[in-house]
């Protein structure tokens, strides 16, 4: 979120990590690692963006948690998405998809064209090693 | 209101790549409830990820995917409708981080520009549930059926989180709607709690203890049916329940996207809505 920089979280009583489903249950949140210098999952978040609804100080929790993804390795399922997703342009891959959708009365769908995709993503210098693959 | 000049109102059905590849009937039923109510569907002639599967957190040209199929609606003149939370959240965020980023700005145009492209950053977005909130009215004339059973609703968090980028609708906006075509609903305790789906890609029993635990929730509180309309938590919700209760199946609840549910009240048979739990469907 592009919002005031200048709001610094003061480890007020940490109402995010209270609000957060997988610090609650005694497991590694993203959180931790923001808020204090704790052990960190950068990874362990379900995207439920609660931190964000309840934080006082309007700290832009969504870019720091993405910032410290870049530091740390990705799940493997993740990795896997990521993957998809620089090959065909969706995340999951279903073989005879639109046979399927076919049954369904769906009209096909065409994936995006490869050097569509290409261009989309290959336009930056990746920031960190995490983003050499698409 | 809704129909300038006679015109037909355009969109745009975006899946996502979760309900793309696996939830056909949520699709199908959202395209028949959508043209019921007068929507003209426009086709993308390609589909690509919304980025939600990348974020910043993986790149920064997350962002290209998305207002690549933005401008294709742009180009149609169509809005876009998802059926995902995470789809919904990440096209906003796109639309919100180009008003405001022209670093952003440019360096999309750019990426766009090569494809003979281009985005103003106007294209409305909305989830499903909050286009057939606004149709209410409409969606009351159609109602053709009583439904016997009782269902647990919810909404994906990414429709309704973060403020700066959610649409208008809150959590109860879809109960009270439902309560009033006649749908009985359930209170039930978790039911402003995440279903935890993305944490399946992380620790899948903690994701399934979460999913598990909402739809337990749900189901002790009296519901019959758990209707739920986001890609991510209809794979959670429903495709997990054979993990979940593997030594318990009797327990296993229904789940209905929110468009079937509709169509049930529209009168369309179990079939052409693929449907497939004839002892809650006992119309009689
Ligand atoms: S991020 Fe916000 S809610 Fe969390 S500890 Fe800091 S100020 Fe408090
Ligand atoms: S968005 Fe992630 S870090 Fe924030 S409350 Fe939800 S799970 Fe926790």
């Amino acid at each position: 979120m592009v919002k005031n920089s200048k709001n610094e979280c003061d480890q007020c009583p940490q109402i995010c990590l209270e609000a957060c489903m997988v610090a609650r249950s005694g497991k590694p949140s993203v959180l931790a690692g923001l808020t204090a210098d704790a052990p960190t999952g950068a990874w362990h978040c379900v995207n439920c963006w609660k931190c964000i609804e309840v934080c006082p100080r309007d700290i832009d929790i969504y870019s720091l948690m993405m910032a410290r993804r870049r530091l740390e390795d990705m799940p493997e399922l993740v990795e896997k998405s990521v993957d998809n997703i620089s090959r065909t342009g969706c995340s999951i891959i279903v073989r005879g998809l639109n046979q399927i959708r076919e049954m369904y009365g769906l009209k096909p769908v065409r994936l995006i064209e490869e050097q569509k995709k290409k261009i989309l993503l290959e336009n930056e210098s990746p920031p960190s090693g995490k983003t050499e693959k698409v | 209101m809704f129909f300038l000049r006679g015109e037909k109102l355009k969109i745009i059905v975006f899946p996502g790549c979760m309900v793309l590849a696996r939830f056909h009937e949520y699709e199908m039923a959202s395209t028949m409830i959508l043209k019921q109510l007068g929507y003209e569907i426009i086709e993308l002639p390609e589909f690509c990820c919304c980025g939600a599967s990348l974020m910043p957190g993986v790149t920064d040209n997350w962002i290209n995917l998305s207002a690549h199929t933005l401008a294709l609606a742009e180009k149609y003149g169509a809005e876009i409708v998802t059926l995902c939370g995470s789809c919904t959240g990440n096209f906003r965020r796109t639309n919100h981080y180009l008003s405001r980023d022209p670093e952003v700005r440019d360096r999309t145009r750019s990426a766009l520009d090569k494809l003979d492209l281009s985005y103003e950053g106007d294209v409305k977005v909305r989830h499903i549930i909050e286009v057939l909130i606004d149709r209410q009215e409409d969606i009351r004339k159609r109602v053709r059926r009583h439904l016997k059973f009782k269902v647990a609703v919810t909404c994906p968090c990414q429709i309704l989180r973060p403020k700066e980028i959610s649409g208008t609708i809150t959590h109860q906006d879809l109960q009270i709607m439902l309560e009033s075509l006649g749908v009985q609903t359930v209170v039930y305790p978790q039911q402003y709690e995440c279903c935890g789906a993305t944490a399946l890609l992380f620790d899948e029993q903690f994701g399934i203890d979460k999913g598990m635990s909402k739809l337990e929730s749900a189901r002790t509180h009296g519901a019959d049916v758990f209707c739920t309309s986001c890609g991510n938590c209809l794979y959670q919700m429903d495709r997990y329940q054979n993990k979940m209760y593997q030594n318990n199946p009797g327990c296993k609840i229904p789940v209905f996207s929110l468009p079937q549910l509709i169509g049930l009240l529209f009168g369309y048979s179990k079939e052409s809505l693929h449907l497939e739990y004839p002892e809650v469907l006992n119309f009689g």
